[in-house]
């Protein structure tokens, strides 16, 4: 039998004691304070001490009991979505709203295994032009509508 | 070549008439560091509405809010300068931040063409109605004969409230304990539930002094207030020093057409004059500003030097 | 009877066709914004304030406030249907609400929402028209050291929110307190973990945050489900009304809820925010087999959904007697009056009653209207679900990312969405619940904002939190929640080390 039965819970562990460690570090040059002058760092590393001590206590309850199944990551998906994000922030004020939407409507669907070019392409449009009508005229959210190198920022 | 100059400089001051002119020919975006709903925000609709009216362009505010105004600032500051683009100006950003944070993003007077004054809110010394004290002389006696015993609340580190008790303090060298609190709103329920002793709050509290549940001494402006006429200023009362007044004004990206400033000056100026516009303003606590943009911008000068030296002597620093 | 007479004179100003065609609207628009992931209230009215300065003021405010219930009965719709809270109430119908909808129940959750938030609404209005001014002193009562005492019952409870490991829970409440004190220091102006960003300084965003951990998050562990699971529905849709059995489980939670709403929704400093909180521990607590919870237990929607609209309409209390906005839309309602020369504060009861009563009046008008709305729509919404996986994710994906964009209009939130969102991966995959995270960020900055101004007025005297009745009274709650908490855990554990042992 394998070291580590609950991967699950001693890799949350191992993620809760990074954290705990994080603001430790992080805070070290934050004012810790008196009772009633308490300093911005004291809250911090009252965390990050209990984070750890939490944390660790979790892998250590992660080595015995009952044996868990593996964790399968997928990272394809994920990679997808936050990237089909991350072309809405770079290419928005270039591109315009209408255009940015269909990209990452696009990018976002390539998601799926069951990803139509035509498919997506076309609820890409309806959708840009969707969210063009109600989020910038509706709402007034200041984002271009179309290319902004049509325009001279007009 | 210096004639060349000369022609090229002509030729753009008569481009820069004719945008004049022509201004404004599309809707004015108004950026207010903000969220929606605060001291800024209000005082910008209420200008921007009539202010609109005048031009014949509507005025659309965007609310760009962040790091106690920065963000906004500085997204202003980066803005075409053709008068398409213009910023509410505040205390915070403006005068008070510079000192305080160390990742500006912006140059508080090189970054800016300040167009106009809209108006100032003097700061009051107030204490709950069940406060012992009767007078600004009571509340400043008895903090000197008991040091670090009264507590003053503030809508947070470096805020109007907070900068007011540092310039009494220094004035009268009282010994009082800072009590910070997120917003004006929790720090004057706190003020009138009696959890902190006074307050050097801005015009926010005349609500509870006329509902009888606030006692107001004293005024922190050069003037009385004509809101609060019975009310006596600090420098009357022989305390000096003790002068914070939040404003408001209206500003441009630097390199603004000199010719739109002036437009936009005039038409604050004479919307301010309005008996309208007065007579909200005097309601509110308000002064309404006059001048020209260059009194703006000695008057932003002057604020800015003055809360440094307040701010330093404090040793406030966010970054 | 004075409250009647002055409810009569609240109905006969909001009841006037005009009054109640914009409580219409307000609410249509309210629920149409609130459905829209990121979109909170906030903007929307901050949008429509211009178009409210021609009306009558109190046309205007029955307006604004038609679009905050709405909001907020709105954003449970989105919570129900695709497991996206907009805001803090809907975190919690989120755990039980999308359960029933995966299970062909959304008819019912929406429609238990619906009726609970009505129920609550109605009983917060008469509580508001009778004790207004009494309770705004008792919320007065609440100095640091009620509301520190406050925050630590609330952090109690974030861990009976999860279903699965107490420790896990309790992990994520920390670091969802970790996560909260981001930012500006209140009580000494320090920028903590800002790392020199700007945006930081502000903390980070909710709207950002949730977006990440639960949009971006669940969609994609739902794409790597096989295509026959990903489907939100795994079951047809039964009905979309509530079966007698349904209506009977609901009837106590909803009226628990409500009292419990009520009484926190007074307190200015984030009492709202709990109430859904509030609600869900208690019925958790008190029922007979609590592992339903988080499974689709009607309860778990009825009660939280009454808590949180009750304490959306007590939360009006401080702002109405006081003219101390106790949240955003609060703030904006209060510019709002500014705009229309009003100046809000203690003494709008007494100098314009038309204005007091008829906003209350339109309180009830304006629930009514949501009722009466959002019935019909019950069976629209459900269609949505019926949209193919492939279709519907891109568009929620789309409308997240600009409703992180549009909390401050600033991208960077999006990069916050983003890295909550491969966060949220991780936290999924780990069966770390999300909840107690968001909890421990509410609550955290106030926990810790609270402790330090009690100590500073107490000058470092620890006794406070004791000697002061209401706050004793919270931390002993708060304890005996402990023990409730922890004994099943200790007990369940003892059971699988016995089990090894055998």
């Amino acid at each position: 039998m394998p070291l580590i039965r609950q991967p699950k819970n001693f890799l949350s562990g191992l993620l809760f004691m990074g954290f705990g460690l994080a603001s430790l570090i992080i805070s070290r040059s934050y004012i810790i304070g008196t009772a009633a002058k308490m300093g911005a760092g004291y809250f911090p590393r009252a965390l990050g001490i209990i984070l750890i001590g939490l944390g660790a206590l979790l892998c250590l309850l992660s080595l015995r009991s009952t044996q868990e199944p593996k964790i399968v990551w997928r990272w394809r998906p994920l990679a997808i979505v936050l990237l089909s994000v991350c072309s809405f922030i770079w290419l928005t004020n270039y591109l315009g709203l209408i255009l940015t939407s269909i990209i990452l409507v696009l990018i976002s669907s390539t998601a799926s295994e069951e990803f139509r070019w035509k498919e997506a392409l076309i609820s890409g449009v309806i959708l840009g032009l969707a969210a063009t009508a109600l989020f910038v005229y509706g709402l007034a959210i200041p984002l271009p509508m179309w290319p902004t190198f049509f325009s001279s920022g007009a | 070549m210096i004639k060349s100059i000369t022609i090229v400089v002509a030729a753009m001051s008569c481009v820069g008439l004719a945008m004049a002119q022509s201004y404004p020919s599309r809707p004015i975006k108004l950026i207010v560091p903000w969220p929606p709903g605060g001291g800024v925000d209000t005082s910008a609709r209420i200008i921007a509405q009539p202010l609109a009216e005048r031009l014949g362009q509507p005025i659309v505010i965007e609310n760009k809010a962040g790091a106690a105004g920065n963000i906004g600032t500085a997204v202003a500051a980066q803005e075409k300068p053709d008068g398409y683009t213009l910023l509410m100006g505040s205390l915070s950003p403006n005068a008070v931040n510079p000192h305080m944070y160390s990742n500006l993003g912006f140059d508080p007077v090189n970054d800016f063409e300040p167009i106009a004054l809209a108006y100032t809110v003097p700061c009051f010394l107030v204490v709950p109605a069940a406060s012992p004290f009767n007078s600004a002389k009571e509340v400043i006696d008895y903090a000197k004969a008991n040091p670090g015993k009264l507590n003053y609340g503030s809508s947070g580190i470096g805020s109007s409230q907070h900068l007011a008790t540092i310039m009494l303090q220094k004035s009268t060298g009282i010994d009082v304990v800072h009590v910070s609190y997120k917003g004006t709103g929790p720090a004057e329920t706190a003020l009138v539930a009696g959890q902190v002793d006074f307050m050097v709050d801005n015009p926010a509290s005349f609500p509870f002094i006329e509902a009888g549940r606030l006692k107001v001494f004293a005024v922190g402006s050069p003037e009385r207030n004509p809101a609060k006429p019975d009310v006596p200023t600090f420098d009357e009362l022989g305390v000096t020093g003790v002068h914070t007044s939040v404003f408001y004004g209206l500003m441009a990206p630097a390199k603004t057409p000199k010719e739109i400033v002036d437009r936009l000056n005039k038409e604050l100026n004479e919307l301010l004059q309005t008996e309208e516009m007065r007579t909200r303003l005097t309601k509110m606590g308000a002064v309404a500003g006059t001048g020209s943009a260059e009194d703006f911008r000695k008057y932003l000068i002057s604020e800015i030097e003055r809360y440094g030296v307040i701010v330093k002597s404090a040793g406030i620093k966010i970054e | 009877m004075d409250i009647i007479n002055n409810l009569v004179m609240g109905f006969g100003v909001a009841a006037t066709p005009m009054n109640v065609f914009y409580a219409f609207v307000g609410a249509l628009v309210g629920t149409l914004i609130g459905v829209l992931p990121g979109i909170g209230p906030v903007p929307t009215i901050a949008m429509l304030l211009p178009l409210t300065y021609g009306l009558p003021t109190v046309t205007a405010l029955i307006m604004l406030a038609g679009i905050y219930y709405g909001a907020s009965y709105g954003g449970s719709t989105t919570a129900i249907l695709v497991n996206l809270p907009g805001e803090m109430s809907s975190v919690i119908t989120v755990l039980d609400g999308h359960k029933m909808a995966r299970q062909g129940r959304a008819g019912a959750a929406l429609c238990v929402a619906a009726i609970g938030s009505f129920f609550a609404g109605c009983v917060a209005t008469m509580v508001i028209a009778a004790f207004a001014p009494v309770l705004s002193e008792v919320a007065l009562k609440f100095d640091a050291a009620e509301y520190f005492s406050l925050m630590v019952l609330g952090l109690i409870s974030a861990i009976v929110l999860a279903h699965g490991s107490v420790l896990k829970a309790l992990l994520m409440t920390l670091l969802g307190l970790l996560f909260g004190i981001v930012g500006t220091d209140v009580t000494t102006g320090v920028a903590r973990f800002s790392f020199n960003i700007p945006e930081l300084v502000d903390g980070i965003g909710f709207v950002a945050m949730t977006m990440g951990l639960f949009a971006f998050a669940e969609i994609t562990t739902n794409l790597e489900r096989t295509s026959g699971q990903r489907e939100l529905l795994a079951e047809p849709i039964k009905r979309i009304w509530l079966t007698w059995q349904e209506f009977k489980q609901s009837a106590l939670p909803i009226l628990r809820g409500t009292f419990l709403g009520s009484l926190l929704g007074i307190l200015p400093g984030g009492g709202a925010t709990l109430s859904s909180f509030a609600s869900y521990t208690v019925e958790k607590k008190i029922a007979d087999d609590p592992s339903r919870f988080g499974n689709g237990a009607i309860e778990g929607v009825a009660g939280p959904e009454a808590a949180n609209n009750a304490g959306a309409q007590t939360s009006f209390i401080p702002m109405l007697t006081l003219g101390i906005p106790s949240n955003a839309v609060m703030a904006l309602m209060a510019g709002a009056l500014i705009m229309h020369d009003i100046q809000p504060g203690p003494e709008i009861m007494t100098q314009t009653p038309e204005l007091f009563w008829g906003l209350i009046a339109s309180m009830w008008i304006g629930n009514a209207m949501l009722i009466v709305l959002n019935l019909p729509l019950i069976g629209l919404w459900i269609r949505l679900l019926n949209i193919p996986y492939r279709l519907l994710f891109p568009m929620i994906i789309l409308c997240c990312t600009i409703g992180a964009f549009s909390s401050n209009n600033n991208m960077f939130d999006v990069w916050v969405a983003i890295v909550f969102g491969f966060l949220g991966y991780i936290f999924a995959k780990l069966e770390c619940e999300p909840a107690p995270l968001l909890l421990g960020y509410i609550l955290g900055p106030m926990l810790e904002e609270n402790l330090r101004r009690a100590l500073i007025l107490s000058r470092g005297e620890y006794t406070v939190f004791v000697t002061r009745p209401i706050s004793l009274v919270m931390l002993l709650l708060a304890v005996g929640l402990l023990i409730l908490v922890i004994l099943p855990a200790v007990s369940k554990k003892r059971e699988v080390v016995f089990q090894e042992e055998e």
